[in-house]
């Protein structure tokens, strides 16, 4: 798997081969790779010479730069789901070429793999990266026909799903947290909708998604575990074009087309889920009390060419989830509206200095909010007044950030940025309103400001050897508490065989934000905070060591990488204040998030297999992941290890896309998982008075003598889950090149019913066996047994 | 959070489903003994549990058909002993349950350090314990609203001083009635102070070597006749690990079963084969207020 960097492969020399030395002088062929049609801006396509086996890639703006001897040579440039171009050019001295490549229908032919015309994973020094073709996204079985990056991310190995159906992920051993989801380049603090049910990336606004588990480049940092990446679409700078998806639960609408033609485009795209609008339906007129849930987002995008070395992106993105809810118990009402959700905004600008050079400076704004507002008027003996509670939390983000590009040679190129963040935390936010008890506004702020310097080097020594090394160094201040912290990136690549390479990477890394979670399934009043004095930075070293193999006349591909990570001052609530935190989410917090935690180590190490075919009639993979994860904290079970909730040893994923022809899409995927670990209560005993003087509350509400309590955290493994999604889509082409398409999902298809939650019951009274003693029993909850869905699509 | 925890139960009920299952094959949980001893210089009678703890699943050992209880330990050996080499040996007492032994018979003191010993079968378990200094004194102010013979509402202002240059854990309590047994635990709050939701768990983290600060809510509707009778404020200092087990108990039970909340895990200083309990010492300073119809 390549990354977005350009770096230099040859993919038919033998390894004998002498190397291509440039003997005559050198010119070097830069410039943009596009989508025809649209104009879209490519990333990661090959640009390969064959008679001198050298090549690259375009980076993340579709730029590339080649340098190459004197004389004529034939160019390949290639791209999975676009056909191949080539061209024949007479070089005396540096060229600037724009190519535009057109889309092919995999299902009209079966890709002739030649090798050479892609970049394979045998063939690049990057690990531990995963790149999902938009097509994966838009063609997988999805969960009521929505549409969603992070969960078929979830299907890759080392990127692990929480609970069933949930959209946060676990990668490599690591915590929610510890993943940094970047959009357009601003950070995205909740990535999901509906508690963790889908992801709050609309799925038709999105031209790509990259993962990076480890081997990180020094360009990245502030998070131990992973970086997603997704790249919105510029809008098509040639015809107004769009598309319109009806869903069971939301529909969503997507439009782009040129402002000024070829100069100027925006996309516009927006969700909406729809069970809010429907449930008056099903609500008596009778009752007065009524509540609704709804999210949606807004994409917003525009794309200007000032010049041909000038870009302009201008993205924005708007999601909101709402839950409102009126009760009246007849001495009164109450109003509920609960609220959460992010803003970014993104302004960047590229500028291609020389034909070597390349940059792009970033102004970043991310925000996180979330609100409880609860208004009452009650008409009671004590009380005939109205009176309003709101609490919140929040996070908003200043970034400026400037990244550049240097293509030294064909064999050696180099990037080196620098970024700044403003943090600015709200952890808890109070407006009261009430005669009786007092009026109380109050906003604890928390202020922190983070910057890196970075560079990155990446050298191919010869035929068999590359080596990318890179630096960074990150300084972060809280008050009068400041961190700096360097941190090495080393990555190596040994070619056995021109299709097989041997790989190694380290990566330090430091994480000066953190979330604390008691749910651990991505609630949204889950709270970010900054590390201080009394919270130190979460750190990790990574190893990894893998081999990637290439199969080139299948065009299949296989990588099996194995890793160790340490983490060191990982933050978890103490005992029982998870309780705390989220009981105070409807009050006042009385008590201070940092009395609240705790820190300490994490391992996690494992080995990952990834057998995948990305071209062709059928496509698909298969991923294969065994790990352990495991955690000790000073403070909790005792000073002992445990292992982590989401600890897993077996995750196996199984993808199958099938277009035999243009107009049918038939897709499948089988998942199976390890159990998560569950703090239950496992032993019971007799409740005795042993003469305290203080009772707790606790001991009034009792409902009898005995005692439960649990003696290990996490002490408790769930059964294990499994399921196979299914899905099949009819596309038929319409008059005006207008397309519609209809899909039809069935998730968990078999009705395997996958934990959800566990809880501890008790047995009711048997009228049929009064005798009976009562018994405690182990409930298991499931959700999501057997949902089909159906959508419709017409794109125009 | 009820809120929330409602909306997603109800987001998913239409595809959800409850199973029991078997919990054997995946918890596998032996018998332990359990022992349970909170000493302090403010006791008449020194008490300690022993007890047998089995898999919570499956009905309880005490509810048995032929109504014996499979809880109890009566023939274990528990001895007390202070760092002087003073040693007591506590008695079961049927009627309690527990081993006890006169206060008169052995000295517990603020600061001292106090070893258990007991031994059940073939098996001896250990655990050590220092109690802690006792709180010198309560300030207050009380704010009743009396109607009739009953609080309607008020609001009593507690403070008292921490002890300096150490981590110190305090739980909070009222007692009201004649015999004092009867309590009102309606702790809240003001915004500046450290203190826990239930209300009655009190640390130092905020407001070392200052006064630490509470504030009882009360409320009522019952029928309590507390006119011309005393309110008796509570402070205990407790060693931490009692805290976090008191404190424990406390938010488990107020979680209520709640999936998305972590469970918290007892406290255990006891060390021996099968062993799982708390032995700690506290201390507790007592204030009466007298209820005068305003």
């Amino acid at each position: 798997m390549h990354t977005s960097s350009s770096k230099t492969f040859d993919q038919n020399r033998k390894v004998n081969d002498p190397p291509p030395l440039l003997k005559t002088k050198g010119v070097t062929i830069s410039g943009y790779i596009t989508e025809e049609g649209s104009g879209e801006l490519l990333a990661g396509v090959s640009v390969y010479v064959p008679n001198l086996n050298l090549g690259t890639v375009t980076n993340d703006y579709g730029f590339f730069s080649l340098s190459l001897p004197e004389g004529e040579h034939t160019i390949f440039i290639s791209h999975i789901g676009f056909s191949t171009k080539q061209r024949k050019l007479s070089l005396t001295t540096d060229r600037s070429i724009d190519v535009a490549l057109s889309r092919t229908i995999a299902a009209l032919k079966e890709v002739v793999v030649t090798a050479g015309q892609k970049v394979k994973a045998s063939k690049t020094i990057q690990m531990s990266t995963v790149r999902l073709n938009p097509l994966d996204i838009q063609d997988a079985p999805t969960l009521l026909g929505e549409k969603d990056a992070l969960k078929t991310l979830q299907l890759l190995p080392g990127i692990q799903g929480g609970t069933e159906g949930n959209s946060g992920f676990f990668v490599r051993g690591g915590t929610p947290d510890q993943n940094m989801v970047i959009l357009d380049g601003a950070v995205v603090y909740n990535s999901s909708h509906l508690f963790g049910f889908f992801s709050v990336f609309n799925g038709d606004a999105i031209k790509s998604v990259e993962a990076f588990k480890g081997g990180f480049p020094a360009r990245f940092g502030g998070r131990l575990s992973s970086m997603i990446k997704i790249e919105t679409k510029d809008g098509n700078k040639e015809k107004l074009s769009g598309k319109i998806n009806l869903g069971i639960i939301s529909s969503s609408l997507l439009l782009e087309g040129p402002i000024k033609k070829g100069k100027t485009s925006f996309l516009l795209g927006g969700r909406r889920t729809y069970a809010d609008l429907l449930s008056p339906i099903f609500q008596t007129t009778t009752t007065t009390d009524k509540s609704g849930y709804y999210f949606g987002d807004l994409n917003f995008k525009i794309h200007h060419i000032l010049s041909s070395t000038d870009k302009l992106y201008w993205s924005n993105y708007f999601g909101r989830d709402q839950f409102y809810a009126k009760y009246n118990d007849g001495i009164g009402t109450e109003k509920i509206r609960l609220g959460w959700g992010n803003i970014t905004s993104t302004i960047r600008w590229n500028h291609q200095f020389t034909n070597k050079l390349f940059s792009n400076t970033s102004f970043v704004f991310s925000n996180y909010d979330f609100k409880i507002t609860s208004e009452n008027e009650e008409n009671t003996a004590f009380r005939n007044e109205e009176f309003s509670f709101s609490s919140g939390s929040g996070i908003n983000d200043f970034t400026l950030k400037t990244d550049f590009e240097y293509y030294a040679s064909s064999t050696h190129s180099i990037r080196f940025g620098a970024m700044a963040t403003r943090h600015n935390f709200i952890p808890q936010r109070v407006l009261r309103k009430d005669d009786f008890v007092g009026n109380l506004k109050q906003i604890q702020r928390l202020n922190s400001f983070d910057s890196a310097l970075y560079m990155e080097d990446d050298w191919k020594l010869n035929d068999r050897i590359q080596i990318s090394s890179g630096l960074r160094v990150s300084y972060f201040n809280y008050k009068n508490t400041n961190y700096f912290n360097p941190e090495t990136r080393l990555a190596l690549a040994y070619t056995v065989k021109s299709d097989l390479a041997l790989k190694a990477s380290y990566t330090k890394m430091n994480q000066y934000i953190h979330l604390l979670s008691g749910s651990g399934i991505g609630l949204p009043t889950d709270l970010w905070v900054s590390s201080t004095d009394k919270v130190k930075p979460q750190s990790s070293q990574q190893f990894a060591l893998g081999l990637a193999k290439d199969f080139f006349d299948k065009d299949y591909s296989l990588t099996v990488e194995g890793y160790y990570k340490t983490m060191d001052d990982v933050i978890a609530y103490k005992e029982g204040a998870s309780f705390i935190a989220a009981n105070e989410i409807d009050t006042e917090k009385t008590t201070d998030w940092e009395e609240n935690v705790t820190s300490g180590q994490g391992w996690a190490y494992g080995t990952e297999v990834l057998f995948r075919k990305q071209t062709g009639k059928f496509t698909g993979w298969l991923g294969y992941t065994l790990s352990w994860s495991e955690r000790e904290f000073e403070e909790l079970n005792f000073g002992r290890k445990f292992f982590d909730r989401y600890d897993r040893r077996h995750d196996i994923s199984v993808v199958g896309i099938y277009k035999p022809h243009e107009r049918l899409t038939l897709s499948a995927n089988w998942v199976f998982a390890t159990g998560n670990n569950y703090t239950l209560p496992d032993l019971s005993t007799l409740e005795t008075d042993i003469g305290f003087g203080i009772q707790p509350e606790s001991y009034l509400s009792s409902d009898g003598p005995i005692k439960e309590f649990a003696t290990a955290r996490n002490n408790f493994r769930g059964e294990s889950s499994h399921r196979l999604d299914l899905g099949i889509q009819w596309h038929k082409k319409l008059k005006k090149n207008k397309e519609r398409s209809w899909g039809v999902s069935l998730y968990n298809a078999y009705a395997r019913q996958n934990p959800f939650v566990y809880s501890i019951e008790s047995t009711r009274f048997d009228f049929d066996d009064p005798d009976a003693l009562p018994t405690k029993e182990l409930t298991r909850t499931s959700v999501l047994v057997f949902v089909p869905s159906i959508n419709y699509t017409l794109k125009f | 959070m009820k809120n929330l925890f409602n909306l997603i139960l109800g987001s998913l009920c239409l595809f959800a489903c409850e199973k029991v299952i078997d919990s054997d094959r995946l918890l596998d949980t032996g018998e332990k003994v359990y022992i349970l001893g909170f000493i302090s210089p403010q006791d008449t009678v020194l008490r300690v549990s022993v007890k047998k703890a089995f898999s919570v699943f499956g009905p309880p050992a005490n509810a048995t058909e032929d109504g014996t209880n499979a809880y109890l330990i009566t023939d274990a050996q528990v001895t007390l002993e202070d760092s002087f080499g003073n040693q007591v040996s506590l008695n079961y007492d049927q009627e309690l349950k527990t081993y006890t032994t006169d206060s008169d018979n052995f000295a517990i003191i603020g600061g001292g350090a106090y070893t258990l010993r007991v031994s059940v079968g073939n098996n001896s378990y250990v655990a050590t314990c220092q109690v802690p200094e006792k709180i010198p004194f309560i300030e207050h102010e009380a704010f009743l609203e009396i109607s009739g013979e009953r609080i309607r509402n008020g609001a009593i202002n507690i403070r008292f001083l921490d002890f300096p240059a150490e981590n110190n854990f305090y739980m909070l309590g009222i007692n009201y009635g004649d015999n004092g047994n009867e309590q009102l635990n309606t702790f809240g709050s003001d915004s500046n102070l450290t203190i826990y939701s239930p209300g009655q768990f009190l640390t130092d983290v905020l407001t070392e070597n200052d006064f630490i600060r509470a504030r009882a809510e009360i409320s009522l509707s019952g029928n309590q006749n507390v006119k011309n009778t005393t309110l008796t404020i509570q402070v205990a200092n407790l060693e931490e690990i009692l805290f976090q087990e008191l404190r424990s108990s406390v938010l488990n039970q107020f979680a209520d079963g709640d999936p998305f909340i972590e469970y918290s895990i007892t406290g255990n200083n006891i060390i021996g084969e099968k062993g799982i309990g708390i032995f700690a010492g506290y201390q507790l300073t007592e204030k009466e207020i007298a209820i005068i119809e305003e």
